[in-house]
């Protein structure tokens, strides 16, 4: 039997929803989004403890950029951006007493005490080590040719504070393609969670 | 005047500018409307083509040969084409290489024009004022005749790097650029992209300069970055959509700024939808899916799959190790997407093992799920076999240290 009932909509066609064979044929319209797919689905299923709408709306929003990172190529400066960025919140959240408390959480039966300060240390000086490196970048490119815009745009796509303008065209070219894919992601998920 | 070089000169231009395209026959190339990658055979066939044509356009052999190995001069000569036509009989042929945009049969027409070339630089220099002024006024013609433009001095960049032209030289020297950073960078853009076709790549970066140009590596290296801007502006502009009526590099930046922002503003809110509309119930999921895929490819319960449940290991401890401990068999396994109906059985149960504690439901759910989604990703196979290569640079990082999901 064939795989494929329809041949893949063209790319900027969002294959409908109601169509029996959304997923696959959106997925199989160009080559990054099966991996956007796993990952975005499989954050998702982890989301599954946050009770309030606002934190898991902020969840899974952070899971969107991060699968959107991971499915991007890591030759993207954007992408080692945005999981750059969500390592140091990690490691930002994970350091005093938070370490503590949270491994008292996971770990229920073992003793935290013990393994604590050396996690702690550990996730101090991993936090303080990206943080440095990320203060060390954002030195101002050459701007010659550059619109007095172009600075909006690097508040906007991640990474694009220690760019040069035309490497940062390049990285929102990039950006906005993933972007666009995330949202036809999300849009066709939720059409196919509220249409049961 | 004979040979009309393509359509493309006409279709954004002036009155003035069609008109004289209009006034002579139509010469069909039909190389026009393809991108820089035409270039890769055109030269090619460009001797050929050139000397065939031109044999209908000329009537001379000795100008049909000329042709084929001259090199055209630069294309944007519509402006100089209006004084070109003032001049003498063998100008008309000339003419057509002035217009850029007829793409290959400017640059083939052109090149008959090089033995009345001293006449026309002369020509062409007083031109170049108003050449200036009529880019100003039709800067549609200039995108349209950039495709010509990239042509001409990838031919250009062909005939001077097979050596053995000094004649091409000369006119390309004695050209005269108007001051437009569309063309400058033309050469380079040219040069970059067909390296390859007919001379050995160069590793150097071939800019030639143009008359009334500053010579000095850094205005050489300006036009080039200028160059690399415009050619990324135009990617940007298939990307976001309406940008095709907004000319202007100004305008264009405001538009993909606001493209972007609105596509921020969309996953936020979807997210939202998501986390409202989508209790996270995961029961439903096997359902609909179920039927997603059963309609798209079939049940194929392939031997893949008994596979990878084979290498597995299932822990349903930790719900953060069930999608760790596929990764490592990511990378024996043909595809990284089989392992998702997988690990998102193991989730769900695992889930259902902290919330209901049913195994029957469990089992079937599983079931659903297996067959499901690898049917699902089945499909994509050929493709998440390249992705699956590149997965590994990030599993690596999720495998390193704790394996928090990162939000």
């Amino acid at each position: 039997m064939d795989t494929k009932s329809t041949p893949p909509p063209r790319p900027h066609q969002i294959p409908n929803p109601s169509r029996p064979d959304f997923l696959a044929c959106w997925a199989a319209a160009s080559p990054s989004k099966p991996m956007l797919a796993f990952h975005f689905l499989r954050a998702l299923s982890r989301i599954h403890g946050v009770t309030t709408v606002r934190r898991r709306t902020r969840t899974i929003r952070r899971a969107a950029y991060s699968s959107m990172a991971r499915a991007a190529s890591p030759r993207r400066a954007w992408s080692r951006a945005l999981l750059g960025q969500a390592r140091a919140r990690r490691s930002r959240t994970l350091t005093g007493r938070a370490v503590l408390l949270r491994r008292r959480r996971i770990t229920a039966a073992a003793p935290p005490q013990p393994s604590s300060p050396a996690s702690r240390s550990a996730t101090i000086i991993a936090a303080r080590g990206e943080i440095s490196t990320a203060a060390a970048r954002p030195l101002p490119p050459r701007q010659e040719g550059e619109p007095p815009r172009a600075d909006a745009l690097r508040r906007l796509v991640p990474g694009g504070a220690g760019m040069e303008y035309c490497s940062l065209l390049e990285e929102t070219a990039d950006y906005l393609r993933s972007l666009r894919a995330q949202v036809q992601l999300m849009q066709g998920l939720i059409d196919l969670f509220s249409c049961q | 005047m004979e040979g009309r070089a393509g359509g493309g000169g006409g279709s954004g231009g002036g009155d003035y500018i069609s008109s004289l395209l209009n006034s002579s026959p139509r010469l069909d190339f039909g190389l026009l409307a393809g991108g820089v990658p035409v270039m890769d055979g055109v030269v090619a066939a460009g001797a050929d083509a050139g000397g065939d044509c031109l044999d209908k356009l000329c009537g001379d052999p000795g100008f049909a040969e000329r042709a084929a190995r001259l090199s055209s001069f630069n294309g944007q000569r519509y402006a100089g084409a209006a004084g070109l036509f003032e001049m003498p009989p063998p100008a008309p042929a000339a003419s057509i290489g002035d217009f850029g945009c007829g793409g290959v049969g400017s640059r083939e027409a052109s090149s008959v024009s090089d033995p009345a070339s001293t006449m026309k630089d002369a020509i062409a220099k007083k031109r170049k004022a108003p050449g200036g002024k009529g880019k100003g006024k039709e800067p549609s013609l200039s995108t349209s005749c950039q495709v010509g433009e990239e042509k001409e001095s990838d031919a250009k960049r062909y005939k001077t790097g097979e050596g053995e032209k000094e004649s091409p030289v000369k006119p390309k020297a004695e050209l005269a650029g108007s001051d437009s950073s569309v063309e400058d960078g033309v050469q380079k853009q040219g040069k970059g992209k067909n390296a390859k076709p007919v001379e050995p790549p160069k590793d150097y970066v071939h800019v030639r300069a143009r008359r009334g140009q500053a010579t000095d590596s850094h205005s050489l290296a300006e036009r080039v970055r200028r160059e690399r801007i415009s050619q990324r502006m135009k990617v940007l502009q298939d990307l976001v959509p309406g940008c095709n009526k907004v000319i202007g590099k100004a305008l264009m930046l405001d538009e993909i700024i606001n493209y972007v922002q609105s596509l921020q503003r969309q996953v936020e809110f979807l997210s939202m939808k998501l986390a409202t509309v989508n209790p996270l119930d995961f029961s439903n999921l096997p359902t609909l899916l179920y039927k997603d895929m059963y309609q798209a490819c079939g049940p194929s319960a392939s031997p893949v799959f008994s596979l990878e449940s084979s290498n597995s290991a299932f822990p349903f401890s930790e719900q953060g190790d069930v999608f760790q401990s596929f990764v490592p068999n990511t990378m024996e396994n043909q595809c990284t997407l089989n392992q998702l109906d997988l690990a998102l059985s193991q989730a769900t149960n695992a889930q259902y093992a902290f919330q209901d504690g049913t195994a029957n439901a469990n089992l079937q759910q599983r079931n659903f799920w297996e067959d499901d989604l690898q049917s699902v990703f089945h499909i994509e196979n050929g493709q998440s076999q390249e992705n699956g290569v590149s997965a590994p640079s990030f599993h690596g990082q999720l495998q390193a240290g704790h394996m928090k999901m990162e939000f």
